[in-house]
């Protein structure tokens, strides 16, 4: 067992010796002579007291491993529930929310029979994250459903469930009456001390706002979008769904102020491509063509360089380490600070990249570690940690090598989209031309208001070019709207 | 609708047929055979580049802001809504700035409630724990036996008005990068208030001492800015003119001929209880001793307050600064 | 036309914390970007007038000018200079009145000090800093929003006083009537301390309005122990006062801010 390699993604359940369980403590049996044990025995036993040994010493990669090495010999091996069991809270311990969740997705569905409640729940939890992004999405409701309400973690699971239920490839069809059920129940619990407990608040709040958008409750879903606090990680993102949200509910004039507030000075560094198709569309819809010719020009003089300075890195032969240079030190990295900001804007992919420097972490620990130093323990862990390493740093990359592709592909399609609208904006000109209406003179007839101001509570100011950061979100367009007669484009 | 790119189809050659074996080696090229019969469709117009916006249509940060067929607002939720709560407000220092032969310093406190975001009801109150002669008046006392008309010396001992409170305008400012918001509040009230008048100095032979001059008609206007800190606390920074009329025509009840009375008395050596005054006379204000004076001594510096007849309208214009709980 | 806004397929965010990381990235918190007015690097020109408010036994209307350079948005160096139309009140005018008409060879108030802070300050030349912490806006009737800032300004320089006594008269012209024909009249240059408050209004990118409080502080400097007879009759008396205290006159200057 001098491997200790983990293959998470292509984990195998290999049968392997059944080795003798020795349940040693760790204190009395140090980290060397455990290794030696694990070592020279293939001792399934002693390699899980070496994992618990390890955690206890502040090595809590390397032990996530050896209980790995235990879970290969499946659940034959007498150790196989505790180092499972260990397994679960290590994953908490290390805040891993990918290679850890692979590996016990991969695990037997009877294996969590043999875990206690409360790791047996959480295992659930974290699997069913997994099945979710596998498209698993029957098993994965029926793991949520069984966390119990009093688990800790119980906001999260409730929360993702509903992500489960508002999925268009539920089978059975999408369940969104459920789905915000379940967002409701998060957003109603009490403050907790966990501190995933306000993302998990944020992200159930966005999640009520999406679906109460998918249910066509256009209204609702403005103002759940509007309950999004403000300078928190979802606001940007509620934002730019808002303008959908307002423009499906006959407001344009809201829909363009969501926009405008994407691109005020403060969000300079954000990444809001579609923002400015968005606008234009809402332009084009109101025969406001010249408007939406320079919504467009926005967007290439924005977005196009930004487009040509990732097409090498996208197309080219980007490998996994330097993608993951890139995105892991802002500092130093050459892509466009908006393009960053937004790919890593991935918590997946940033708990990857902090396990990676918990390896690192891990091996400066062992180098300096005195009672480790010398011995065949030291040697054999540091090798555990290189092979892991190897591994870690091939999927950290490849994660930030999709992001940069991802951000790529998203400026391309937009792109081909400004074109399209550009091209419909020109021939409805030209058709209006062509039957002699004047759009000038409509325009020129036209008149602008305030906005209705909804309530005595409400201060009015009016926009001269200057940004203030809490005037950001309360936007108001007014505009004409062009569109005689039959003209006006149908929305589908 | 997209745009569609046509797919031009080209057939490709026919083999050559094999040729007779030739008379030397040099071999004729094959007949080429000809390319199917269509007209092949024009390459794609590119469409006009993108030319920038016009002066009207160009954009700042996005925002279009000379475009005559767009325009874009800000309506802002107030931080906090006002309608319908009540406000404490503590203002623990409220001194005079106008003090010209008189000089106040007090406490006041005001209880608001907001009919509306922008109205509100006032009951105030302010108590002024030190009200004495200023010491500008004092010296002309000192240097030219001069002081002032009694009328325009007479001390404010404490107010209470009931009135209204308007904020007719709104702002918001930078204070490098904390943004507060704001209201100019204007306010006016009405109501009553006890006034004094110093009949002798503090000096050498005592504490100074005080006669009541009894309660007036009291107005007051003020401006100031309002910031809201929080859900719960503001903070209030303004001017109040708290004006009231000064006639002094009676000291502790007693007008003129009731103080000739009484210093007859006391030049005859009696009581003074036994003096004929009117009802409204307090004499056991200046029967007793206060410390080591003897408080009849009072009796013609209230003589000299009284005696010739003057009138002023005085306003005692304060900085307040308070702290407001809003419940 | 096929467009995203129509046909929204929603893609719910999935996974804890997949779609956002833990801080708002791309948000940049400062309280204003892209300022209309911004002084950074202006050279400003500012006449102004202003009048003394509390006024006690003197009276100042000044006028004057001001140069300022802001090296940066918050912070300017300006130096003033402003003449002063100054003069008694009537309350000064009446004690001196009062007092002549007190004989002093009747042994009515023989001896006397004289009144502190009767220096006028005719003219002053000031050089200080100028902070400008605040930016802010006030909406005018809900529409137009007026922009502005506040100001503290310190510093100090030279001030040209005058005085005039109000126990000290060498002539007197009618006891009867109280009139002198020859008071003590004295001018000297002092140090100045000036502290002031301020509010910029803006007009426009040439311009802007200047209200401000401002205080001048100086030593007070004047005689004790005059001997009214002697000074009647023409001849020196009295000895300057160890512990004369300060002076402050205390204005209210309107001006305009020309940026050049």
């Amino acid at each position: 067992m001098r491997c200790a390699l983990l293959g998470f993604a292509l984990w195998g359940m290999g049968a392997g010796a059944s080795a003798a369980f020795a349940a040693t403590p760790p204190q009395t049996n140090g980290v060397p002579a455990l290794y030696a044990q694990a070592e020279q025995g293939n001792d399934a036993g002693a390699a899980h007291a070496l994992s618990l040994a390890l955690e206890a010493k502040g090595y809590p990669f390397l032990a996530s491993a050896y209980d790995a090495q235990v879970l290969k010999l499946g659940p034959a091996a007498k150790a196989y529930p505790a180092a499972l069991e260990h397994l679960v809270r290590l994953q908490e311990t290390l805040d891993d929310e990918y290679l850890l969740p692979s590996l016990l997705a991969a695990q037997p569905a009877t294996a969590l029979n043999d875990l206690s409640p409360e790791p047996r729940a959480r295992m659930g939890f974290l699997t069913a994250a997994v099945d979710l992004r596998r498209g698993a999405l029957a098993e994965a409701r029926k793991k949520l459903e069984a966390v119990p309400a009093n688990a800790p973690f119980s906001a999260e699971s409730t929360y993702l469930l509903g992500v489960v239920l508002s999925d268009p490839k539920l089978p059975g069809g999408p369940q969104l009456g459920e789905a915000l059920k379940a967002f409701d129940r998060v957003l109603k619990l009490d403050p907790q001390e966990d501190p995933k407990f306000e993302r998990t608040r944020g992200l159930a709040q966005l999640a009520r706002a999406r679906t109460l958008y998918a249910m066509k409750r256009n209204a609702e879903a403005v103002q759940a979008y509007q309950a999004i606090e403000r300078e928190t990680p979802d606001w940007a993102e509620a934002l730019f769904e808002e303008g959908f949200a307002r423009f499906r509910a006959g407001d344009p004039g809201g829909a363009l102020g969501s926009l405008q507030a994407l691109h005020a000075p403060q969000f300079e560094a954000s990444f809001q491509p579609e923002s400015w198709i968005l606008k234009a569309t809402i332009y084009y819809f109101n025969c406001l063509y010249d408007e939406a010719r320079t919504s467009l020009y926005a967007f290439d003089q924005t977005y196009t360089p930004m487009m040509n300075a990732l097409a090498p890195l996208a197309r080219g032969s980007l490998t996994p380490e330097e993608a993951y240079a890139q995105l892991a030190n802002p500092e130093t990295s050459r892509l466009p600070k908006p393009v960053l900001n937004w790919a890593r804007d991935n918590e997946r992919m940033l708990r990857v990249f902090a396990l990676r420097a918990e390896l690192d972490r891990e091996g400066k620990r062992l180098a300096e570690d005195d009672s480790l130093r010398g011995t065949a323990a030291q040697a054999g862990l540091r090798q555990a940690l290189d092979d892991n390493r190897k591994t870690v740093e091939q999927v950290a990359g490849t994660l930030a090598k999709n992001r940069i592709q991802e951000a790529y592909r998203d400026l391309k399609g937009f792109t081909d989209q400004a074109e399209i609208i550009r091209f419909e904006a020109t021939k409805a000109e030209k058709d209006l031309i062509e039957r002699g209406v004047d759009r000038r003179k409509v325009l020129a007839a036209g008149h602008l208001y305030r906005p209705a101001s909804p309530g005595p509570a409400y201060d009015y100011w009016r926009f001269e070019g200057e940004f203030w950061s809490d005037e950001i979100g309360h936007y108001r367009y007014t505009l004409k709207n062009a569109c005689v007669g039959s003209d006006a484009p149908k929305k589908k | 609708m997209r745009l569609m790119l046509v797919a031009l189809l080209l057939a490709s050659a026919a083999n050559a047929q094999p040729a007779e074996p030739p008379a030397s080696t040099v071999q004729p090229p094959p007949a080429a055979k000809l390319p199917p019969p269509t007209i092949p469709a024009p390459p794609p117009e590119p469409l006009p580049p993108l030319k920038p916006p016009s002066a009207e249509q160009a954009l700042s940060f996005g925002a279009p802001l000379h475009d005559p067929n767009v325009r874009v607002h800000v309506v802002e939720p107030k931080a906090f809504a006002e309608q319908g709560r009540f406000e404490l407000v503590l203002f623990p220092v409220t001194p005079q700035i106008n003090g010209k032969f008189t000089q106040h310093h007090g406490t006041a406190g005001e209880l608001v409630f907001h009919l509306q975001e922008r109205f509100a009801l006032t009951a105030f109150g302010q108590y002024n724990w030190y009200a004495h002669e200023s010491s500008f008046n004092e010296e002309l006392v000192d240097k030219v036996h001069e002081e002032a008309q009694s009328a325009s010396s007479l001390l404010l001992r404490w107010g209470a008005l009931g009135g209204v409170e308007v904020a007719p305008l709104y702002g918001k400012f930078a204070f490098y990068d904390h943004l507060v918001r704001f209201s100019f509040i204007l306010n006016a009230g009405a109501g009553v208030g006890s006034t004094r008048h110093q009949l002798k100095p503090s000096n050498a032979a005592g504490p100074a001492s005080y006669g009541e001059t009894g309660t007036r008609f009291l107005g007051d206007l003020g401006a100031g800015v309002r910031f809201q800190v929080g859900e719960r606390f503001a903070l209030r920074l303004g001017v109040r003119d708290l004006v009231y009329t000064a006639r002094v025509d009676k000291v502790n009840g007693c007008s003129l001929s009731d103080l000739h009375s009484l210093n007859d008395q006391r030049l005859a050596g009696g009581s003074l209880s036994s003096a004929q005054v009117g009802g409204g006379c307090d004499v056991s204000s200046f029967e007793g001793m206060s410390g080591s004076r003897d408080r009849g001594d009072d009796v013609p510096l209230a003589i000299n307050v009284v005696d010739q007849p003057s009138s002023d309208v005085l306003g005692e214009l304060g900085v307040y600064l308070g702290f407001s709980l809003v419940l | 036309m096929d467009l995203r806004a129509a046909t929204v397929v929603m893609g719910i965010a999935v996974l804890l914390g997949g779609a956002n990381a833990s801080a708002q990235e791309g948000f940049d918190p400062t309280a204003v970007r892209h300022r209309l007015f911004d002084m950074q690097g202006t050279l400003e020109v500012e006449p102004f007038l202003g009048t003394q408010l509390f006024q006690r036994l003197t009276h100042d209307q000044m006028v004057g000018v001001g140069l300022a350079y802001n090296f940066v948005d918050s912070f300017a160096l300006e130096v003033r200079a402003a003449y002063g139309f100054t003069g008694h009140t009537g309350l000064a005018d009446q004690i001196e009145q009062q007092l002549i008409q007190r004989n002093p060879g009747d042994g009515d108030l023989t001896t006397v000090d004289d009144l502190s802070d009767l220096w006028e300050l005719r003219a002053n030349a000031i050089a200080g800093l100028r902070w400008a912490p605040v930016y802010g806006k006030v909406a005018l009737f809900a529409e137009t929003p007026l922009h502005f800032q506040t100001y503290l300004w310190l510093g100090g320089g030279v001030g040209f006083l005058h005085r005039q006594s109000v126990v000290l008269c060498h002539q007197v012209t009618s006891r009867e009537l109280g009139s002198c024909g020859a008071e003590l009249d004295e001018t000297r240059a002092a140090p100045v301390v000036s502290v002031a408050l301020g509010l910029r209004i803006f007009a426009g990118k040439s311009g802007s309005a200047l209200l401000e409080l401002r205080s001048f502080v100086f030593k007070d400097r004047y005689r004790i122990n005059v001997d009214r007879s002697v000074a009647e009759a023409g001849g020196s008396t009295g000895t300057l006062t160890g512990s004369p205290g300060l002076t402050q006159v205390l204005m209210i200057n309107l001006g305009y801010s020309f940026e050049l």
